[in-house]
């Protein structure tokens, strides 16, 4: 897993996990760099240390099998958490200068780490990025870089990297200040030997000196005061309350780099730990990442391109018909098939479910609910559209009725996503489909919100 | 209990807080000096008497930070034992000041106060202060925050006040400021703020145009249409309320109170204390009353403190004569007088902040002398004073002339 090899006094550790293909970070893989930075940083001999990997890209981030295993209540998973950041910040204080030396990508716990070394080269590799993604499966940077970002870059360009997750090309890390030099592939491990050798790289890190200012102004100024504002409400905005990473993110920010440092880590893993005991971001994992890796596989063994949903469905008679409101929608715009490819199971199973949600909404319509309610609390639901908004594009009648069943919009919500839920089930058991791949083919086919894992999941979590 | 009198009343004219307002040369200290020492002058008051001087400011940092009242009662040359305090409840702050001025009379622990406050927005703009409720993201996100400009515009949405008639509501502030200067209403109460040689920077209220038109107004572009779609605070408010389709941006610099700098105090004492002092009571403070409430649509909290101050005191709303509700936007007057029923001619019958401004920290200790004045000057009894406040916050004061 981590092999080293001194020479001239500067020892070089090359991750390479056994039968991956890309290194991921774990536990196991933070405990081996834990004890062999440990026992270099003791050995005299030793002038610095480089962190590299054997394979083509250096971490593509955390294993998140792995993760999704790790259970329990926010402070048991603050703890656990903390393991890992723990034996970050030991590398980061180890006493050594550390070079991070990425031969390819860094993302998420793999670009953390690098944070927590003291200088960062990467090589010019064709596809390689950086960033920190973890917000689009409902995370965030846990191990130490909501803390570390903004203290190399500054605030403002610290937190859409974290509230976004874009990743960015060596020569755009570079010019975002995460990357000190960016080489030639061949020459990334002499470029790191003489970044050491030539004391270009301080053992201790710049916000563990006396007197460091954060980069682009302190969290106090009117500046960040205002910028933190805005961005509190673009992203209540868009998350609409219902994806808790971006308000810890921007929270772990403005509260951590008020903090020194220790204390500031020890605010992002019980940030960490909060976040993660809600059934959000385990949702979110278990749908867009695992569920998706197994279709993918899956659907190139069938030699599809895209995504290949329920191909071993058949659709009935009534399935025929219904392709036609999935198709009527994708021409409205409504429906997103790209990246699913086609097929007769899945533009039944959509119709469907679709054909529940908008019969739902003008149900509550006749109930007397106002429109403009059915529209908002679907959106509030994290529907990306209304049920009336699909109906009227559609071409249907949408009545208001004479009924006047005083309805919270909690109950609005309940229902609208409800009504999904169940035509999903019903439909899914008709084509004795795996649920998790009817799960993704909600949120990627028409919208379902990725927060609640998908429509068969959601009945789930209701349940217990 | 003791009953709390207004024994005086004073303030200064309001000037646009900017850089080229007549005040702006004016110090945040000078201008609460000057209501000070008004307040003394024309009483001839022995201030030994006065226990504490509590005075609303809304951006209590810089010149104006610390605790400028008891620096003001320094410069004003009170008595030494004459304490200060600052307070801070947004824009009802002034009102505030008085009603905890009154309170230590009432609760015997204080025989004569000063309740006011002061604020050089030309000086130290809004905002200054910074604070946790639109920054911090914990409570931004728990509190659904959007600036004050979109929930009034979330509040004519709401109960459907068009342009035009938020416009008339404004252009009819104008005209009454402008009719209660030329027949010298406000005569007794403002006092001018002078410069060091003695020449006076201010002496009438300088934002009024008294020939002000619904139509000049109607030219406005509105102030929150942009901040509401492209920061997403439209968004926000409709998580909180999704029963409006969208919000409508209705308010703009024109029918929203205007950014001013300015100072007011109130003195207030009990029955003896008067005496002691050889003053003559204009009013007894009835009751007061604070009240929160859901702080996205944040501003239709002065409904529900008028009430809970009405029933406090044990009186209906039929009781009072002559209301003042702040005109932080022109929704805010427009929605008391539809919620507690009020004939529009009872209500900030010689304009408001829309004409004249609001300076953050004094304005309900403002309203409170408007309201005494009208009340003596059309020889009526009771009235009622309201703001509405940051947060979802409501405070009310009624008063009765003795």
């Amino acid at each position: 897993m981590l092999t080293t090899t001194i020479e001239d006094g500067i020892a070089t550790l090359a991750i390479d996990l056994p039968g991956r293909s890309m290194n991921v970070m774990d536990w196991d893989l933070a405990a081996a760099l834990d004890a062999e930075v440990a026992r270099l940083a003791a050995d005299e001999t030793i002038t610095g240390l480089i962190l590299t990997s054997a394979k083509p890209a250096f971490i593509a981030g955390a294993d998140l099998a792995v993760l999704q295993q790790v259970a329990g209540t926010a402070r048991e998973i603050a703890a656990k958490v903390g393991e890992m950041a723990d034996v970050f910040r030991r590398i980061e204080t180890s006493g050594k200068p550390v070079v991070a030396a990425a031969p390819g990508t860094a993302l998420g716990a793999g670009l953390e780490l690098m944070l927590a070394c003291h200088y960062r080269i990467a090589a010019d590799a064709k596809g390689a990025v950086f960033g920190l993604p973890e917000v689009k499966l409902g995370l965030f940077p846990g191990v130490g870089g909501t803390q570390r970002l903004p203290r190399l870059i500054g605030i403002e360009a610290a937190l859409p990297l974290m509230l976004e997750g874009n990743a960015l090309s060596p020569a755009e890390a570079l010019a975002a200040g995460i990357l000190d030099d960016v080489v030639a592939p061949e020459d990334l491990l002499p470029a790191a030997r003489r970044a050491l050798r030539e004391s270009r790289v301080s053992p201790v890190a710049p916000w563990d000196r006396k007197g460091f200012a954060l980069p682009g102004g302190a969290p106090q100024s009117p500046r960040i005061m205002d910028a933190f504002s805005l961005l509190n409400a673009r992203m209540q905005a868009q998350t609409r309350h219902l994806y808790p990473a971006p308000e810890a993110i921007l929270a772990c920010v403005f509260e951590g780099t008020r903090l020194p440092m220790d204390t500031a880590l020890r605010l992002e893993r019980k940030r960490f730990g909060a976040l993660f005991a809600g059934p959000q971001a385990r949702a979110m994992i278990r749908t867009l990442f695992l569920t998706r890796q197994k279709i993918e596989k899956r659907s190139r063994a069938e030699g599809a391109k895209g995504l290949l949903f329920f191909s071993k469905a058949k659709a009935d008679a009534a399935g025929i018909e219904d392709e036609a409101l999935v198709r009527a929608l994708e021409q409205v715009g409504y429906a997103r098939p790209s990246p699913i490819m086609p097929s007769d199971g899945f533009a039944l199973y959509a119709s469907r479910c679709m054909e529940a949600f908008i019969e739902e909404g003008l149900a509550l319509l006749r109930e007397g609910t106002p429109s403009a309610m059915i529209e908002n609390c679907a959106r509030a639901a994290g529907m990306p559209y209304g049920p009336l908004a699909l109906a009227r594009a559609l071409g249907r009648a949408v009545a208001g009725g004479d009924g006047a069943a005083p309805t919270t919009p909690e109950a609005v919500k309940r229902r609208l996503i409800r009504a999904q839920s169940t035509a999903a089930a019903s439909i899914i058991m008709r084509l004795a489909a795996d649920h998790d791949e009817a799960d993704l083919a909600a949120v990627l086919g028409w919208g379902f919100p990725s927060y609640l894992g998908g429509p068969l999941n959601q009945m789930e979590e209701n349940r217990t | 209990m003791p009953d709390a009198y207004i024994y005086d009343h004073v303030r200064t004219p309001r000037g646009r807080g900017k850089a080229d307002g007549a005040l702006h040369e004016a110090t945040p200290v000078h201008l609460a000096t000057t209501v000070l020492d008004a307040l003394r002058t024309r009483s001839h008051l022995d201030t030994t008497l006065v226990s504490d001087v509590i005075m609303g400011i809304v951006m209590p940092v810089g010149e104006q930070g610390q605790c400028l009242p008891r620096i003001a009662v320094l410069n004003a040359g009170y008595a030494q034992e004459t304490a200060g305090v600052q307070i801070n409840r947004f824009c009802a702050s002034g009102l505030e000041a008085c009603n905890l001025a009154a309170a230590k009379v009432m609760a015997g622990q204080a025989d004569m106060t000063v309740g006011g406050g002061c604020e050089s927005m030309s000086r130290v703009p809004i905002l200054s202060d910074g604070g946790a409720w639109s920054s911090d993201p914990s409570i931004a996100f728990s509190t659904y925050f959007v600036p004050q400009g979109i929930s009034a515009d979330l509040i004519a949405t709401k109960w459907g006040y068009s342009r035009v008639t938020l416009d008339a509501l404004a252009a009819e502030s104008h005209r009454r400021a402008a009719r209660a200067w030329s027949e010298g209403r406000f005569a007794r109460s403002v006092v001018p703020v002078m410069d060091v040689i003695g020449d006076p920077l201010l002496e009438r209220d300088e934002t009024i145009r008294g020939n002000c038109t619904p139509d000049d107004l109607g030219k406005l572009k509105p102030a929150f249409a942009e901040l509401g779609a492209k920061a997403g605070f439209d968004d926000i408010a409709l998580l909180r309320y999704p029963e409006v389709e969208a919000i409508r941006h209705v308010h703009h610099a024109g029918n929203s109170s205007g950014i001013v700098d300015g100072a007011a105090a109130v003195l207030i004492g009990s029955r003896e204390a008067g005496i002691a002092a050889g003053l003559k009571p204009r009013a007894r403070i009835r009751a007061f009353a604070e009240i929160g409430s859901e702080p996205t649509i944040m501003l239709t909290a002065p409904s529900f403190a008028a009430e809970k101050a009405l029933r406090r005191a044990g009186m209906e709303v039929a009781d009072i004569d002559l209301f003042e509700v702040n005109e932080a936007f022109a929704a805010i007057p427009k929605r008391f007088c539809e919620a507690l029923e009020l004939d529009p001619e009872t209500v900030n019958v010689n304009g408001g902040a829309i004409a004249m401004g609001h300076p953050l920290g004094a304005t309900g200790a403002i309203l409170l002398g408007t309201a005494l004045d009208e009340l003596e000057r059309t020889g009526k009894g009771t009235a009622l004073v309201t703001l509405c406040v940051g947060a979802g916050m409501g405070v009310a004061t009624i008063i009765e002339r003795v």
